[in-house]
Parts: C-alpha cells; structure tokens; sequence
C-alpha cells in the first residue's frame, strides 16, 4: 500500500490478441497494436506523442474496428488496421469496463451509471458515434458487459447484475435482476447455462443465465473483483485474499486454491491443463488445472493487475512498470519485452 | 519502510474503519460520517489541547509580568544571558516553551491522516478502491460487514463531487474563513510586541495558505477543514465559555444563553480574553503593582470584580 491516500492511476487494460495483432491499453495512456512475435510496433494511437488518458479498458476487436474506453469519459473507435480514430463516443463519468461488441453495436459501460449502447457506423449532428440506448443503474458500471444469444448482462457497484434484452428501448425494464450483497465490478462469465461472476461481498456467485435465481455461492475472504474463467468444469477465478480459487461450475465446490503473495485482481486465463494469473505480489503463475500445483512463476517487476493473453504458446503480461511481457507458455521463459510510453 | 507508513496503522487505518462504521450508521452520507469522525476525534485530543491552552496562558501572564520586562530591559544587549535568565523563568513558573505549539503540531497529522483516509474512502481512482481493502479491518465481522455492503461510497454533496475540489471555489472561501475565525479564538494575544506582531502575521498567512491548498484538493477534505474548526470552536466554547469564541463586536441578545461555562454575553466574556496578568490564572507572583482604586477593571464593563472571581473559579479547577 501506499503511504496513504490516493494511488497514483495507472491503469489495468489487458492485452488482446486479435487478427494476428496484439493490442495493447498501455499504462501510460496510449493504445498499441504489436506484432505478437516480436514485439514489434505497428502503430499507435495517438499516433503522435500525445496520450489519450488512463487506461482500464481493454482493447476489443469487432469487424475492422478497435473499441476502447477511457478514463477521459470516452469510447473510441480505431480503425483496426490503421490505429486511426473512426469516431468516439463521450460518456458522463470515465469509462473503466472493457466494452463487448455484436452484430455491428458496442456496448460499453460507464462510472455515470449506465451501459449505453453504440453504433460506430452512424454518427449523430456532433459528429460523435450514434447512442442506440442506455441503461441506467444506481451506481458505476466498470465490469465488462456480457454477451450471449440475443441478451446482454451486465453487472453494476449498485450491487446488481442485470439481464437485458439486445435490442431494446432506453425505457425498457430489464428481464431480471440479481442482487448481491456488495457491488460487483467482475464480469460474468458464461457456461452450461449458469452466469458466473465475484462480488465485494466476497462471494463467487453462480446464477441462471434464464432467470437471474442464484444457483450457489462461495464465500471467499476477501473482495472478488477479478473476471471467472470457466475451465474443464471448473470456475476459476482470483480474490483479493490473495488467493485463486478452483471451484466445482455444477455445485461450487473448492476443488483446489493457489496461494499468491497479495491480492489477485486480474482474471485468469488459459484453456486447458494450465491457466495463467497475474498477481499484486508482482508474479504471473503457470498453474496445473488439474490440481492447484504451480508449473512455473515469473516476476514481472511490478504489480500485474491486468490478465495475461494467451497467443501462440506465449503468455502476454501487461504490469504497472510501463512493459509488456512475453512469455513462453511452457517454461514461463521470457521472449520479448516491449516497453509502452509513460 | 518510509517514516510516513508509521501513520496508517496508528492513524489512517482506525480514521477509514472509523469513518466507514459512521457512514453506514448514517444514513448513507459521507458528510456526516465526515462530523462525526471529526467531532469523536477533536474530543479524543482536547485534553492535549486544553494542557497546550493553559500553557499558553501561563506564558501570556509571564510575558506581561514586570519580572519578564525587568529581564527584557536588563539583558536586552546580552542575548546569552538573556536566553538563560529566559529558561529560568519558564522554569520557575513551570512553563514549556514548546506546547504552545501543540494544537498546530496535533492538527497537522490529523489533517495528513484525514486527507488519506478521504481519499482512501472515496476512491479517485480504481487503484485507491483495490488499496481500500487493505485499510479495512477484516478481521472485524461487523466492519468488514458495512464495508462490502456500503463500498464503493457515495461521494456527491449537494453541487460538490467530494473526491474532486469545489469547482466553485465556495469552500476554498470557507476553508479561509474559517481557520481565521479558529486561530482567532484559540490564539491567546501576546505581551512580547514582537510575538503579537509574528502571531497576527501567522494570523493572516494560515487562512490564505489552507485556503490555497483547499484549491488543489478533494473538497471532501475542505468540508473536514471547515467542521473541525467550528467542532474546536464549539468544544472551546462549551469548555471555556462562549465569550472568546464569538467575534468581538457581537453580542448576544439579552436573555439568551449559550450552554457551557461562562455562557455570558461578549462584554463580561471579554475581560477573560485580555491579557491581563492574573494572578490566579497562573502560579506567576503577582508582581503587577497594585491597581489604583480608580482604575477601571474593564473598559466597557461596570461590574467590578467579575474578572477576578472568574479567574479564581479557573485557578481552583
């Protein structure tokens, strides 16, 4: 911790990887697409010296467009090829949620309060991205919304996760809504059915993606911010009592925990036998699904708040230190580095 | 380990427990969580305040005494001499130099740990909510409770975004005004002209220097600032009587009463704001020569004797 007080922002946008590129949210403001072999630059925006803002949001890839948000209350559109701005949409408050994209709209959620829907082709008389909806919560929106089939899940610090239909009216109730006891920043997951996701109350919830009833939780010590990842039946996510869980999907039981040196905030990724997690005790960790055991460790120098990408055997690692890593995924060697603007 | 981290677990982890505990007790408002911390913490240091009160009056009288302004006089080209004869004084009349500057040296950390704990609470940024976690007692079911029921805490205020400073610039106003009407009320005035001199100068910078930095920080902060100044001046008043803490000039209605002590109206308060040399507020050997039977006690004030007999009221407590 810091001596007191406010923390310096720095932002936590995890890398993506998407039509052979890599895009990078850098901590220092600035979007990058790199060649994922090499670390080699294609281009950035701003393409100058400037910097859009921190950065939370991850970069996403829909179509021939990059969207991102940005703590200066906008989202922009990329052109994915080029890195040029095809427009932005400005919000209420600074934006901190990855936004989700389908069927040519993004959605994107906002600290005003409310997941709005845009369409990047159609511009509106200020020359800004056309709002199709909103929806307004109580409090920030800073989880990534989700998508599946035609309904939208997004979860809201008001404590909710709603469930809306994709093509609605800004006045449109929402299908249900599920209440924890804390506010929820984690995006929800899908599998089999079931809606998985943390909380501030601690708990790992699973609910039903049809009718918003929980299903089970888990009670973890500490704050759940980080994203699930669902894996060989198995939910897998950080907690800020320094710990990964593994937990049964079907009935939420711990099949295994990892133990890190602080807390866990960054989602898990991975697809098979090893899932890959970045922790505040400055370590990305190689894990056997199976059984919780560690395959390797690396330390990545500074805080790794944001969750590592997986592209071609290597495992991509942003950290708080301006570099981005990339790992070899078997033996957790380093590659290349890249080092962002500050 | 930096020197400043001693604090967050002495000051700025208890202040964010404490805070969080009131903010969820009433009624969801981060304003009042922030009075009721501030008034649960002026009451916890005013016994330092009061020891450092009473100092200073001790030292007011000293400088007034003719013993001071013999030695004053005496050794005013031998300034060795004269700081020794200086310590013997404060020495004899039991007197610390420093604790004057107690209420400063005690509001300045406490200024420190609630800029952190506001800034803590009301998370600026996602980074400081992530730390927040680490400033909560989870290991107490109840606070751990409230907070990951009332986290993330509403930070607006009427037009204010607490988190942010007043883009209105009211509160750097009120910020001023109200450190100047406190270190009015609390300072004691000085025999020694060069110190008066030095403290009215203080007297002006403070105001203009709290109020320059209430520019450049969360109005959250501003709004502690301005409480904790009327919470000293009210807790002054309930403890040492309305008199020093109104503005001179202001006088109450007749017949209305404030509570506490010397609940009286300006003029009979004033004369135990004067810096006279009385004897019974000090253990100082009332040196003054006698008064002369025509000399007034008060200037606006015809009850004679009201001044001594509450100063030995204050001598016997």
């Amino acid at each position: 911790m810091a001596c007191g007080g406010a923390s310096p922002a720095t932002g936590f946008s995890h890398p993506v990887f998407a039509q052979d590129t890599l895009y990078v949210g850098s901590t220092g403001g600035k979007v990058y697409a790199l060649d994922p072999a090499n670390g080699n630059k294609k281009w950035t925006f701003p393409a100058d010296n400037s910097k859009i803002a921190v950065l939370y949001s991850a970069p996403i890839v829909g179509d021939q467009y990059v969207f991102i948000g940005s703590s200066d209350k906008k989202l922009y559109v990329l052109s994915a090829s080029s890195g040029e701005k095809q427009c932005e949409f400005e919000t209420g408050d600074s934006i901190i949620a990855t936004p989700a994209y389908a069927n040519g709209v993004v959605y994107v959620g906002s600290s005003d309060g409310s997941l709005y829907a845009v369409d990047p082709k159609q511009k509106n008389d200020k020359g800004q991205c056309a709002r199709k909806w909103e929806f307004k919560t109580q409090s920030k929106v800073w989880a990534e919304p989700l998508i599946v089939g035609d309904k939208i899940y997004v979860a809201s610090l008001d404590h909710h996760l709603y469930a809306l239909n994709l093509n609605r009216a800004d006045n449109d109730k929402p299908l249900w809504d599920f209440s924890a006891e804390g506010a929820i920043a984690s995006s929800p997951r899908f599998a089999d059915g079931l809606l998985y996701f943390g909380s501030f109350d601690n708990n790992v919830y699973a609910v039903s993606a049809a009718d918003g009833k929980k299903v089970w939780q888990y009670a973890t010590e500490n704050w759940v911010w980080a994203d699930p990842l669902v894996v060989n039946n198995l939910v897998v996510i950080g907690s800020l009592d320094h710990n990964i869980y593994a937990l049964d999907s079907k009935t939420g039981q711990m099949k295994w925990k990892f133990a890190t040196g602080e807390g866990v905030r960054a989602a898990v990724s991975g697809k098979e036998a090893i899932v890959y997690a970045g922790s505040e005790d400055r370590n990305v960790y190689a894990i056997n699904v199976s059984d919780g055991s560690k395959v390797w460790e690396y330390n990545a120098v500074d805080k790794v708040l944001a969750a590592p990408a997986l592209v071609d055997g290597s495992v991509i690692v942003q950290t708080n230190n301006h570099k981005v890593y990339a790992l070899d995924a078997a033996s957790g060697q380093k590659k290349w580095e890249f080092e962002t603007d500050k | 380990m930096q020197i400043f981290d001693i604090f967050i677990p002495l000051l700025i982890q208890p202040l964010v427990n404490v805070m969080v505990v009131m903010y969820a007790l009433l009624g969801h408002n981060f304003v009042f969580a922030l009075l009721a911390s501030t008034i649960l913490v002026q009451l916890i240091t005013w016994p330092l305040t009061m020891q450092s009160m009473s100092s200073s009056k001790k030292m007011q009288a000293l400088q007034n005494s003719p013993e001071w302004k013999d030695a004053q006089k005496k050794y005013k080209n031998d300034r060795e001499k004269m700081s020794q004869v200086t310590m013997e004084l404060y020495r004899k009349h039991g007197i610390n130099p420093a604790a004057g500057c107690l209420p400063t040296l005690i509001q300045f950390p406490l200024l420190i740990a609630f800029y952190q704990a506001i800034n803590v609470l009301l998370a600026v940024n996602p980074e400081t909510l992530l730390d927040m976690t680490r400033y909560l007692y989870h290991n107490i079911p109840f606070i751990a409770d409230i907070a990951k029921q009332t986290v993330p805490l509403q930070s607006t205020f009427l037009w204010l975004n607490l988190a942010h400073p007043d883009p209105y610039y009211v509160m750097p106003v009120l910020v001023a005004a109200s450190t100047w009407l406190s270190q009015r009320t609390m300072s004691m005035p000085s025999g020694d002209t060069q110190q008066a001199a030095i403290n009215n100068q203080m007297q002006l910078m403070m105001p203009v220097m709290i109020g320059w930095f209430a520019l450049q920080v969360a109005s959250g902060l501003s709004i502690y600032w301005i409480i904790s100044s009327l919470v000293r001046m009210a807790i002054q008043g309930f403890t040492q009587g309305w008199g020093n803490v109104l503005p001179s000039g202001l006088k109450l209605p007749a017949g209305i009463k404030l509570p506490g002590r010397l609940s009286a109206a300006r003029p009979a308060a004033k004369k135990v704001a004067e810096p006279k040399p009385s004897s019974a507020d000090v253990q100082v050997k009332p040196e003054t020569p006698p008064r002369k039977p025509d000399q007034p006690v008060s200037s606006n004030n015809g009850a004679k004797g009201e001044g001594k007999r509450r100063a030995r009221r204050r001598a016997r407590r």
